[in-house]
């Protein structure tokens, strides 16, 4: 028997925050991809869906979502260009089908619409979106790699406030993040870096990212992160200042930048798919390739 | 909101509107297989893996067991007992199919298939058949999307659903012969508009239509050709 006795299909983000605020036993479903395989095995215990799909617009891959008229401002799967600020900005409730479907996305950083066309597969791409996968931040999801690679920042509300958390403090640890029991994720607004790649290394089975490493190069630095090691996404600040220092941005002056570097495997976990120290091996091999594929 | 946690749902099943109480943990799949009697959706792994329980909900395919009914409020499904009815979420996807089926058959021989299904009867696409309405309503979803009609993107598309008798040979090519007519049909009538091709660039490169009438010819010889190996078994 199930103990969910409780749903609400709330049609404003205040209208959530506030149901969410009510009960701390609440959950909060975007597409559900993760969250219904976790109730179906009982691993979840919840009594309240506060079920978000009431917060979305028009709902197709190919027909992305136009801010026209100020009605359609409410909706929470917008992606919207800043051009002048360098920014992105994608709402919490855009699936991946339609991030990777979106011409802003693809102009914007082809990492990003890459990313997001070799997550799952098609029928889940169709309803899971990129706020679902931040907020249960798998250790072996692709988008908080991409977050980190591109830097930018977490929108985030709650029934009494907003607030802007930097990408590089949400993602706490496995499964956690730096979201309140009674917050929601509104958006992310990521910067635009100059030019960036997504390798994955797949589980064949399950296609999450046995490890998945994104490389971005800035106006004035690297930024590399690494998904999938076991303990959450996080980002390899060494291979970032081997980049960055490196004097001439050519694919062998940072090849060789990256040599000498190591990845402590203290910084992954081992399971029965990989151990830690091949996990950390793997990493190293898809930075080598990622700036190899760039410059 | 009702007694015994049950809440009101109102969606659009293969072309009938349905209103329903169904409590807030009812998967799409259990509401249609269990509550409105549509058994032709199969109950695969019930963990999002296998596809065999994939549908369309407004013309994109999804995996029924891991959405919840109530998330489908105001939504188009489409099951594989509704692929060749009429109007539904897809019906720019089957009407012509439908008719096209029909000219191929003898008029009075019922139910008539949708092209898609008629591709896996053609390429004999199935050997116990369990993955089959999952296969077929992927694969009607990928009219719309950009997948080449190659083997390589077919099956990459197709990821997402599992056939444990391993048969994937045969479902590529049942594929591929369903996404050529569907997209030379609907190209003829204009359905295929470059509105829609914005988002999805490179499907224009796809549409061949110097070939259906070969296509066509091919489809029938074909089946021609399964119907007389029939006969001689």
């Amino acid at each position: 028997m199930s103990q969910v006795t409780h749903y609400l299909r709330p049609s404003t983000v205040q209208a959530a925050c506030e149901a969410l605020q009510a009960n701390p036993n609440a959950k909060l479903v975007a597409g559900g991809q993760s969250l219904l395989p976790t109730l179906r095995l009982g691993l979840a215990l919840f009594d309240e869906i506060i079920d978000l799909q009431g917060l979305t617009g028009p709902q197709s891959a190919w027909a992305e979502p136009v801010a026209k008229g100020a009605q359609s401002a409410t909706f929470l799967n917008q992606i919207k260009r800043n051009i002048q600020a360098h920014t992105l900005t994608i709402g919490a409730m855009a699936t991946h089908a339609q991030i990777h479907a979106s011409a802003a996305v693809q102009s914007f950083c082809p990492m990003l619409t890459q990313l997001a066309g070799g997550i799952g597969d098609q029928q889940v791409r169709n309803m899971g979106t990129i706020g679902g996968s931040i907020v249960n931040h798998d250790p072996a999801a692709c988008w908080p790699a991409g977050l980190l690679a591109c830097g930018g920042v977490v929108n985030i509300a709650s029934a009494t406030q907003t607030r802007h958390a930097d990408v590089d403090d949400f993602f706490t640890g496995l499964f956690s993040t730096a979201l309140e029991p009674d917050e929601m994720v509104v958006s992310v607004t990521l910067n635009k870096p100059l030019t960036a790649t997504y390798l994955k290394f797949d589980q064949p089975a399950s296609r999450f990212a046995l490890v998945g490493l994104a490389v971005a190069q800035h106006a004035h630095h690297f930024r590399v992160a690494i998904t999938g090691l076991g303990h959450g996404a996080i980002r390899w600040h060494e291979a970032e200042d081997a980049l960055t220092q490196a004097t001439h941005i050519t694919h062998v002056t940072l090849a060789h930048a990256l040599k000498t570097l190591h990845l402590d495997p203290e910084r992954a976990s081992g399971d029965l798919h990989a151990s830690a120290v091949y996990r950390v091996h793997i990493a190293k091999v898809l930075c080598e390739r990622a700036v190899q594929k760039l410059f | 909101m009702s007694n015994a946690h049950q809440f009101k749902l109102k969606l659009q099943v293969n072309g009938k509107q349905v209103s329903q109480h169904v409590a807030p943990d009812t998967s799409l799949i259990e509401l249609l297989r269990l509550d409105l009697g549509l058994t032709g959706t199969n109950q695969g792994c019930d963990t999002a893996q296998c596809g065999a329980c994939t549908v369309l909900v407004d013309g994109q395919a999804i995996k029924s067991c891991n959405v919840l009914a109530l998330q489908m409020q105001g939504r188009v499904v489409t099951t594989i007992d509704g692929l060749n009815l009429a109007p539904t979420g897809t019906e720019h996807l089957t009407t012509q199919a439908t008719q096209a089926t029909q000219t191929a058959h003898d008029a009075n021989e019922a139910p008539t298939l949708h092209i898609m299904q008629q591709a896996f009867i053609d390429q004999g696409a199935l050997q116990c058949g369990y993955c089959t309405s999952g296969m077929i309503m992927r694969a009607v979803a990928m009219v719309h999307e950009r997948v080449a009609i190659d083997e390589h993107a077919v099956a990459l598309a197709l990821g997402g659903n599992l056939c444990r008798c391993t048969g994937y040979h045969n479902i590529v090519q049942a594929v591929m012969q369903g996404l050529t007519i569907l997209r030379a049909s609907q190209h003829l009538r204009g359905i295929i508009n470059t509105d829609r091709l914005d988002h999805t660039n490179g499907l224009e490169g796809e549409l061949d239509v110097s070939g259906i009438h070969s296509t066509h010819d091919e489809h029938d010889e074909k089946h021609k050709t399964i119907k007389t190996n029939q006969g001689s078994l």
